[in-house]
């Protein structure tokens, strides 16, 4: 008998606190992304250009002769193009303000312009020109 | 003697989820004080155009998209009097900005505008009469720059709102060699000059604490327009005077069309 009433009481409090956990979960807000693995330093070359390679320096998009906004990301020519004095493309003062990352994440009009890229990899854009964006 | 125990303490229980639901729900039925809009922040990115061809280097040789040969030697305007066209259709007026255009700069800051989406911007090309008439201060780098004015200082004569110099391929058929080039300069200013330009709708939106870029082509090219280029006598125009001729007239009027949002 006593068995019997504990089991029928304690499925009923597991209820009602999930009902009380759910109710206030507004409250906590963001939930936080997982962790990015973002190296200590991020790398031009390691890091980055695969990433323009995969993303940006595509057909029809920021490569060759006649690359979209005049910016062309091909491996060879990706850093010189980007740190062009008056382009605004990196920001090392204002990281924020930096073209390629404002780019990235704008939700209106996005690069690529296929989706936005991860949180993760924007941070490391990001992370890099904070950085100083060396040449690495 | 459990069970007592357990029914004991399931009637404070209870009251603890009644307190904490309705502390949950007296969060959300409570109205909120407004908040002011979170800003985010605004950015122009300037392309200097020749046509197609982005202009990079002062003097280097541009094939206009009618073949004619283009190269510049100076390229900046003013842009002033900015206005954001949000999605309702309601504006804001970005307040006290002027912006000097050059060609090694692309990217200009707007400033920290009301988060929201936007559909179109608006601005002047020149300066307000009221900027027209002052005297640059000499930390001022946007206005305390002589190419920009039209005498040896900003006043009396004004400012310079678009200079644009450089060679153009004169021939009616638009072959001639580089070398056959003529020298061409235009400074278009004065109050009645000043031309406000409506960009098309093209949506963008502007996240609290983060940028925005909104991105336009200027094409100069499209200044020679109508121009009757192998008359030497449209190849100059640089005074306040010369800047009531029908050559003015003409200049100015094409300068809205200079502006398109990069494709």
């Amino acid at each position: 008998m006593r068995i019997k009433t504990n089991r029928s009481v304690l499925p009923a409090i597991a209820i009602v606190m999930a009902g009380v956990l759910f109710n206030c979960t507004h409250d906590k807000g963001k939930i936080t992304p997982a962790a990015c693995n973002t190296p200590a330093v991020v790398s031009f070359s390691q890091d980055l250009l695969p990433l323009f390679k995969q993303n940006c320096s595509i057909s029809g998009c920021h490569t060759g002769g006649s690359p979209a906004g005049n910016l062309n990301l091909d491996a060879s020519v990706a850093y010189t193009n980007l740190m062009r004095r008056g382009s605004g493309y990196i920001d090392t003062v204002n990281p924020g303000y930096s073209l390629l990352y404002a780019q990235m994440i704008s939700t209106s009009n996005p690069m690529p312009p296929t989706g936005l890229l991860s949180s993760c990899q924007t941070s490391l854009v990001l992370t890099w020109i904070a950085q100083k964006a060396k040449n690495n | 003697m459990k069970l007592f125990k357990l029914k004991k303490l399931l009637l404070p229980l209870a009251l603890i989820v009644c307190l904490c639901n309705q502390a949950c729900k007296k969060k959300d039925t409570t109205t909120p004080t407004p908040a002011p809009t979170p800003n985010g922040t605004l950015m122009l990115h300037l392309h200097t155009n020749i046509d197609s061809n982005e202009v990079n280097e002062y003097n280097e040789v541009y094939v206009a998209n009618n073949g004619r040969k283009v190269s510049l030697s100076i390229a900046q305007l003013f842009v002033s009097g900015i206005q954001l066209v949000k999605a309702d259709g309601s504006t804001y007026d970005v307040p006290n900005v002027n912006i000097l255009k050059t060609m090694e700069v692309e990217e200009y800051l707007v400033g920290s505008v009301p988060s929201g989406n936007y559909r179109s911007i608006r601005f002047q090309v020149g300066l307000s009469s009221a900027t027209n008439s002052t005297t640059p201060a000499s930390n001022d780098s946007t206005l305390n720059r002589p190419a920009m004015w039209f005498g040896s200082s900003a006043q009396p004569l004004g400012y310079v709102f678009v200079n644009f110099q450089g060679k153009i391929d004169t021939s009616n058929a638009a072959n001639g060699t580089a070398a056959q080039m003529q020298t061409f300069s235009y400074k278009i200013g004065t109050n009645a000059n000043l031309k406000q330009i409506n960009m098309p709708d093209q949506n963008y939106s502007v996240l609290p604490n983060q940028t925005q870029f909104v991105h336009i082509t200027v094409n100069y090219n499209k200044l020679f327009t109508g121009i009757q280029l192998n008359n030497a006598n449209n190849l100059t125009m640089n005074t306040v005077s010369a800047n009531s001729s029908t050559l003015a007239a003409q200049l100015a009027g094409n300068i809205a069309s200079m502006f398109s949002y990069e494709e």
